[in-house]
């Protein structure tokens, strides 16, 4: 799949990708309640792999303020809509 | 040694609190109390509580401080396992990004490397190295003690703990630096015998004192001239005193900007400028990861 068809996805289907590719396991699925006790590898130097590889897809930058208090994947979507809806 | 009641309820709440605000960065809470057993949840509630649990805010100030400082470490490691260099290189660059930032300083950095002390164990077992091997070895009698590159005063004030008469003078570039120590002492009741200079070391008028011990802890990865400044450390240290120099290691931070690879590096910068090595010891951050991209930090007790 492309970029641009990446792109064209909705966030919540590039944001699932991103994890099965961070955690290396095609059949994940992430919605906006999973939790680190849902994915047992989802530790804090895995959680800095899962930004970068975010910030790599979406092509944002989250601060630091966003990546410590985030704690589930649905922490993700209003700050990515509200990242990309300012371009 | 059993952690008193009170300690160990006041560990729990303040882990749960980091668990709250920041969960990716709280496990290290438990996993350093299960490393270092109780004496060390003693210490480190004592800690937290004497330096921030008189303010409204103050355990969420320093539960956030910690888990940005760790957050800032982790990006800027990530950035120099991919191209194996520091993301900046001159004081230039971080002066006014980081040290004259009073939100940065006094939010994130300085409550956040304090903490670490604690809660890294590689950091938590070279204190305890400096404890039971260090201060043992300062010279009988020394009255004068001087720590250059005092950062949160973490070491100033075990010296001082440990050398009752002693005086202590902290030198360093930071306003906030110097503010946090001044905190950080008075919480001990050692602020009366310590005075402090803000000042730029490489430029400054040296006192004509010397000391009989110095210090100078994890300094020498924020310099662009660490050769320079180890002339400097000696010629602030009496003939036949002593000095505890570290220095951090492929360690990324971002504020570090001269990459030791090895602490054979710094033992070579040490011993070229004349001091005379009598022990050191190095502490990696884990040991699952080829040493070249370990975080590493090493210590040296060095005679002039």
């Amino acid at each position: 799949m492309s970029a641009t068809e990446r792109a064209g996805d909705p966030i919540e289907a590039r944001v699932e990708r991103v994890f099965r590719e961070v955690f290396e396991d095609p059949a994940l699925v992430v919605g906006p309640s999973t939790t680190a006790a849902d994915i047992p590898r989802w530790d804090s130097l895995e959680h800095i792999n899962l930004i970068m590889a975010l910030e790599a897809e979406f092509a944002v930058e989250f601060t630091s303020v966003e990546v410590t208090t985030m704690s589930r994947v649905g922490d993700l979507y209003p700050i990515l809509r509200g990242k990309l809806s300012q371009r | 040694m059993t952690v008193s009641v009170e300690a160990g309820a006041t560990f729990d709440r303040l882990a749960a609190l980091a668990r709250k605000r920041s969960y990716f960065f709280s496990d290290i809470w438990q996993r350093s109390r299960a490393l270092f057993g109780e004496p060390w949840v003693e210490e480190f509630v004592d800690n937290i509580d004497r330096l921030f649990g008189r303010e409204a805010g103050g355990w969420e100030a320093a539960v956030d401080g910690y888990a940005e400082f760790a957050l800032d470490a982790m990006r800027n490691q990530k950035y120099f396992e991919a191209n194996r260099t520091y993301r900046y290189h001159s004081l230039a660059e971080i002066e006014g990004r980081f040290y004259r930032s009073e939100a940065h300083m006094m939010r994130n950095y300085l409550p956040g490397m304090f903490l670490s002390h604690y809660l890294w164990p590689h950091h938590f077992r070279l204190l305890t190295f400096f404890r039971e091997q260090i201060l043992p070895a300062v010279p009988a009698g020394a009255r004068r003690f001087y720590d250059v590159g005092i950062g949160t005063g973490v070491y100033s004030r075990e010296v001082m703990r440990a050398l009752p008469q002693a005086s202590g003078t902290g030198f360093d570039i930071s306003e906030y630096s110097i503010a946090f120590t001044r905190n950080l002492l008075t919480a001990f009741g050692l602020s009366d015998r310590y005075s402090f200079v803000l000042s730029n070391i490489y430029t400054a008028s040296l006192p004509e004192a010397k000391a009989d011990f110095l210090v100078s802890q994890e300094c020498l990865e924020h310099l662009e001239d660490p050769t320079r400044f180890c002339e400097i450390l000696l010629a602030l240290t009496r003939p036949g005193g002593r000095a505890y120099i570290t220095a951090a290691i492929n360690a990324a931070h971002s504020d570090h900007i001269y990459l030791f690879r090895s602490p054979d590096e710094v033992r070579a910068l040490l011993e070229g400028v004349g001091w005379r090595i009598m022990t050191f010891r190095a502490e990696y951050a884990y040991t699952d990861r080829p040493a070249e991209l370990t975080p590493c930090v090493a210590g040296f007790l060095c005679e002039r």
